[in-house]
C-alpha cells in the first residue's frame, strides 16, 4: 500500500473526490437508517398499544365477569396476525387469567404482568395495558409482537443505502474520473514540460498556458523563469564565444610574436657569429704581428680576447636555446643512467681537480630526444659542480623517484644553495644569482633545461637553502 | 367475622378478581351491580342528570348486604346507585334492574307485565328466565355463575346492551 503522499496527482484527485462524496453519502444513509429505524421502532410500539388498547376494552367484560374463555377468544384473535407472538389477560389481583402462545413462537406470556409500558427486550416488543371498566382498573393486557418485521425494514434499508453507496460511489468514481482532468490536466502538462526541460536541458520548451486560476499563474510563472534562464544561457554563450575568440586571436598573435621573436634572436646570434670570428681571428694576427708590446697593451688585448671567447659561448647558448625551442624532437628509449654516467665522465675530465663524491643512484629508462635530454643533464650536473666549488668533499646525489604516471629525476648538491624568493627566477633566460666573476656562466642552462623537459611534457623546479645545497628536480611522464 | 370476611370477598369481587370459592349469591350481587356497565339506559329513564340508578331486589334473596357494599360510593356516570328491597306488589317500573330472586315462575310473567314499557333491566336466577321473556338470566356451570342474555327482549324495552357483554353470555335470542 504505497502512502497516499507518493500517489499520483490524478490518483488522489479521484480518491479525494470519491471517498469524500461516498463518505458524505454513508454519513448521510447512516443518519437515514437509525431515523427511519427509529420511526418504524415508534410506529410498531404506537400499533402494538393502541392493539392493546382495543384488546383491552374487548376484554373488559371476560375480566370482569370472570370469563377466562372469552378472554382466551379474545386474545385469539391475534392469531390472524402472524407478527404476534404472546399474549396475556391478568386479573386485578395480577394473577394470569388468559393468555396467548402462537405454537411456532416460543415464549409465554409471563405468570405475573409486567409494568405498563412499551418496550423492546429479548428481541420482541411487549406492550403492557391496563384494562379499565368505567375509570376502574379491572386487569392487566400483555401483547408481545415478533421485531422481525423491524428487522425486515431495516435490512431493506441497509440493503438500499448499500446500493445507492455503490451506485453513488461509482458514480463520484466515474465522474472524478472525467473531470479530474480539468484540474489534473494543466498541473500534468507543466509537469510534463518541467521534467522535459531538466532531463533534456532544454530551455526553448514552454509549458501550455491556463486559465486564471493559480496553476495559470504558476504556468506563466514558469515559463516567464524559462525565458529568463534562456536569455541569461544565450547572452553567456555569446560571452563565452567572445572570450574564446580572443584568447584563439592573442594565442595567435603571441606565437607569432613568439616565433619571430625566436627567429629573430637565432638570426641575430648566428649574423653575430661571423664578425666575432674576425675579431677572434685578427686579434691573433694582430698580437703575433705586434712583439714590442708593453705588458699592459698585452693585458689589454687579453681582454679583447677574453671578451671575445665569452661572446661567443653566450652567442652559442643562445643559438642552442632557439633551437631546443625549434628542433623537431627525436624521440627514442633513453636510458639517463647511462646518460648520467658520461655527462659525470665528462665534468670529470673538465676539471680534474676538484674532488667531487658521485652518488649515482638507479635511473630509469625514458622516452625521449636523446641529445636534448642530455643537455638537461649537462646543465643540472654542470651547476651542481659549479656551485659546490669550495665543498670539501663535494656531495652530489642524483636520483629518480617513480610517481603516477611520471618519473622524478632529482640532482642534489650541498653547494652554496639560493634563496627560496627567486627560485622561478632562476629558470629565466640571462638570468644570474651570482655574480658572473664569483661562478661563471651563460644564464642560459635552466632555461634550456626546463624548455627541453616541458617540450616532453614534464616540469621543472627546485628547492634550496642559502649555504645548505639546492635540489633541482625534473619530471618525465612514463606509462606506470 | 364472617361479615369482615364477606366484606373482602366483596372487594376482591369488585375488583373481578376471579377468587373462588366466593358464595354464588354474592357473585350474584355483584355481577348484577357490574351488569349496569355494560348496558345504556334511555335518557328518559332517570328524572334527572344526578338522579340515581335503582337496583331492585324482589323475593327471597339471599344476597344479604353484599350488594349494597358494592354500590357503596359507587357511580354510574355521574349518578349514584340506589338498593331498593321490593315487596310483593310494588310498583317496579321505577326500578332500572330488577333482580327476581328464586324460581319464582308465575310471578314472572306478571312482573313483566306491569314493567311493559318501562326502561328496566330484569335478571333472574329461575332456570330458562331468558327465554320466558327475562333478558339475564343467571346459570350454573359446575362451580361458575354464567349467564345467558336475550338481547332482544332488552332492545324490545329501550336497552342497549354491550357486544361486551352479549360476548359473554351463553345463549341469544333474537
Amino acid at each position: 500500500m504505497p502512502r497516499f503522499a507518493d500517489l499520483p496527482f490524478r490518483r488522489k484527485l479521484i480518491l479525494v473526490i470519491t471517498g469524500t462524496s461516498v463518505l458524505s453519502l454513508l454519513l448521510a444513509c447512516v443518519g437515514f437508517i437509525a431515523a427511519e429505524a427509529s420511526a418504524a421502532r415508534r410506529g410498531m410500539a404506537a400499533v402494538l398499544s393502541t392493539r392493546a388498547l382495543m384488546l383491552a376494552d374487548n376484554s373488559a367484560a371476560a375480566l370482569t365477569f370472570r370469563d377466562p374463555e372469552v378472554g382466551a377468544a379474545v386474545l385469539a384473535t391475534l392469531d390472524a396476525d402472524p407478527r404476534m407472538a404472546a399474549a396475556g389477560l391478568y386479573a386485578a389481583g395480577g394473577t394470569l387469567f388468559a393468555s396467548f402462545t402462537r405454537p411456532d413462537a416460543a415464549g409465554e406470556p409471563p405468570a405475573a404482568p409486567p409494568q405498563d409500558g412499551v418496550r423492546i427486550s429479548e428481541g420482541r416488543l411487549r406492550a403492557v395495558r391496563g384494562v379499565h371498566l368505567e375509570g376502574r382498573r379491572v386487569g392487566t393486557i400483555y401483547l408481545a409482537q415478533d421485531l422481525t418485521e423491524l428487522y425486515e425494514t431495516l435490512a431493506r434499508l441497509v440493503a438500499a443505502a448499500l446500493c445507492v453507496l455503490l451506485g453513488a460511489g461509482l458514480a463520484a468514481f466515474a465522474l472524478a474520473r472525467r473531470f479530474e482532468r480539468l484540474v489534473s490536466g494543466p498541473l500534468l502538462a507543466l509537469t510534463e514540460t518541467a521534467r522535459a526541460v531538466s532531463e533534456r536541458g532544454d530551455y526553448s520548451l514552454r509549458a501550455a498556458p491556463g486559465g486564471r486560476d493559480e496553476l495559470g499563474t504558476l504556468t506563466s510563472a514558469f515559463n516567464g523563469m524559462l525565458d529568463q534562464i534562456a536569455a541569461r544561457d544565450a547572452a553567456l554563450r555569446e560571452t563565452a564565444g567572445t572570450l574564446e575568440r580572443r584568447v584563439a586571436e592573442r594565442t595567435a598573435d603571441l606565437a607569432a610574436m613568439n616565433g619571430e621573436l625566436e627567429a629573430f634572436s637565432y638570426s641575430v646570434a648566428h649574423d653575430l657569429r661571423a664578425p666575432l670570428r674576425h675579431i677572434d681571428a685578427f686579434l691573433k694576427l694582430l698580437s703575433e704581428r705586434l712583439t714590442g708590446l708593453d705588458a699592459e697593451s698585452r693585458r689589454h688585448m687579453d681582454v679583447i680576447a677574453s671578451a671575445a671567447k665569452r661572446m661567443g659561448a653566450m652567442i652559442d647558448g643562445l643559438i642552442g636555446l632557439a633551437r631546443t625551442t625549434r628542433a623537431e624532437l627525436e624521440r627514442g628509449p633513453v636510458d639517463l643512467r647511462r646518460l648520467a654516467e658520461a655527462v659525470r665522465a665528462e665534468l670529470t675530465a673538465q676539471a680534474p681537480a676538484r674532488a667531487v663524491e658521485w652518488r649515482l643512484g638507479e635511473l630509469p629508462e625514458v622516452e625521449g630526444d636523446e641529445a636534448l635530454l642530455r643537455v638537461v643533464l649537462e646543465n643540472l650536473l654542470g651547476n651542481a659542480v659549479k656551485y659546490t666549488r669550495g665543498r670539501e668533499p663535494a656531495v652530489i646525489e642524483v636520483g629518480a623517484r617513480r610517481e603516477p604516471g611520471r618519473v622524478v629525476v632529482s640532482v642534489k648538491d650541498n653547494g652554496v644553495g639560493f634563496d627560496m624568493r627567486y627560485a622561478e627566477k632562476l629558470w629565466g633566460a640571462f638570468q644570474r644569482m651570482h655574480r658572473a666573476e664569483e661562478f661563471e656562466g651563460t644564464g642560459i642552462g635552466l632555461a634550456s633545461a626546463r624548455r627541453i623537459v616541458a617540450r616532453h611534457g614534464g616540469e621543472t623546479w627546485a628547492e634550496a637553502e642559502p649555504g645548505r645545497g639546492a635540489t633541482f628536480r625534473f619530471s618525465l611522464p612514463m606509462k606506470s | 367475622m364472617a361479615l369482615l370476611t364477606r366484606a373482602l370477598l366483596g372487594a376482591a369481587l369488585l375488583g373481578a378478581a376471579p377468587v373462588e370459592p366466593a358464595s354464588e349469591a354474592e357473585v350474584k350481587a355483584v355481577y348484577l351491580f357490574q351488569f349496569t356497565k355494560f348496558v345504556e339506559w334511555p335518557a328518559g329513564a332517570f328524572a334527572g342528570p344526578r338522579s340515581p340508578l335503582t337496583l331492585c331486589l324482589l323475593g327471597a334473596e339471599p344476597m344479604g348486604g353484599v350488594l349494597e357494599r358494592a354500590v357503596e360510593r359507587e357511580t354510574f356516570a355521574g349518578r349514584p346507585y340506589a338498593v331498593r328491597r321490593l315487596e310483593a306488589g310494588e310498583d317496579p317500573r321505577s326500578c332500572h334492574v330488577l333482580f327476581l330472586a328464586g324460581p319464582e315462575r308465575g310471578r314472572l310473567a306478571r312482573v313483566l307485565e306491569r314493567l311493559s314499557g318501562s326502561a328496566t333491566l330484569t335478571v333472574g336466577e329461575a332456570p330458562g328466565f331468558a327465554e320466558r321473556g327475562g333478558m339475564i338470566g343467571f346459570v350454573r356451570e359446575g362451580d361458575k355463575v354464567r349467564f345467558e342474555i336475550d338481547q332482544a327482549a332488552a332492545e324490545a324495552a329501550g336497552l342497549k346492551v354491550s357486544a361486551r357483554l352479549l360476548s359473554l353470555g351463553r345463549r341469544r335470542k333474537g
